[in-house]
């Protein structure tokens, strides 16, 4: 994670026309990634990975004179590759379909781009992942994978710091069950 | 707390892409991004124009139809001479015999 100095000086190139594009290759050399790694979390294909991230980059593009600096840069680019990321998510839904309801497609996903010589115990907890509700899975995925403190979390997704903790908690009891349950088979 | 119980399994992911193949997808997507960036105000321009265009050339061949549709294929008859005012007192079912009648049976005016 980078330091204030670096994402306020980050930020004034990214508000100086002349220095914009330098700034945001510098982003995203930066955190580039982190980000990837974030989205394939989520969006779990690879090609689904680089479709949300070639749209977050386009969208962080566009969005940069909008970003004011009311937090850390890291923050505001998670924020949006996340909603990029459940957007893409929510066009491979049906009408009235819950994004939830893909954690099958997503599981079969998984299943299809893991080498055969993969670590059983890896898919196994990426599968118990996928049982979880979508935006429990991304916030435990940014707690556990990302090491964000919950108020970090908080400012990506918009939900209060006691929610996520409640969150957190019930998602390791719940992958805790699911490895129980495969693993002994 | 943080990912407590799952330290055996660790946080790596069962994906197969490396760090090089990552570095060149960063540059790309960049890239991409930079150009469309810079590609899209005279891009958005032109998809602008020729949507309103296309969409005036929609609306005025809908209007052209809808008016040709609604013109009444009857002709209104504008005379008023005797003939005329002959026929407007025949009921439909007499208009219809009329090819029938002899020369002779049609009244002189």
């Amino acid at each position: 994670m980078t330091t204030k100095t670096d994402d306020i000086a980050l930020q004034q190139m990214l508000h100086d026309p002349t220095q914009r594009d330098e700034g945001f290759r510098k982003l995203m050399r930066q955190y580039g990634h982190a980000l990837y790694w974030h989205i394939r979390r989520i969006v779990v294909g690879h090609d689904d990975a680089e479709d949300v991230m070639q749209e977050t980059c386009v969208r962080i593009l566009n969005s940069i004179g909008s970003y004011k600096g009311e937090g850390p840069l890291m923050m505001w680019i998670y924020r949006i590759a996340t909603n990029e990321a459940l957007q893409h998510l929510r066009r491979q839904t049906h009408l009235f379909q819950s994004i939830d309801s893909l954690s099958d497609a997503l599981s079969s996903k998984l299943q299809a781009e893991n080498p055969l010589d993969g670590n059983e115990v890896e898919m196994i907890f990426q599968q118990a992942l996928l049982t979880l509700p979508t935006q429990q899975r991304i916030a435990f995925n940014m707690r556990y994978y990302d090491e964000l403190s919950y108020e970090d979390i908080s400012r990506i997704t918009g939900k209060s710091v006691n929610t996520l903790k409640t969150n957190y908690h019930y998602a390791t009891q719940r992958i805790k069950s699911y490895l129980k349950e495969h693993s002994s088979r | 707390m943080n990912g407590q119980g799952f330290q055996d399994i660790g946080k790596r992911l069962p994906y197969s892409e490396s760090d090089e193949y990552l570095d060149g997808l960063i540059e790309r997507t960049t890239e991409g991004a930079l150009r469309q960036r810079s590609a899209s105000p005279v891009k958005r321009h032109w998809v602008l124009i020729a949507s309103a265009a296309a969409a005036l050339l929609v609306i005025g061949i809908g209007v052209k139809l809808l008016n040709h549709g609604s013109q009444s294929p009857t002709v209104t008859m504008q005379s008023s001479g005797p003939i005329d005012e002959f026929l407007n007192t025949l009921t439909d079912e007499e208009v219809a015999m009329l090819p029938y009648y002899e020369i002779e049976e049609i009244p002189e005016y």
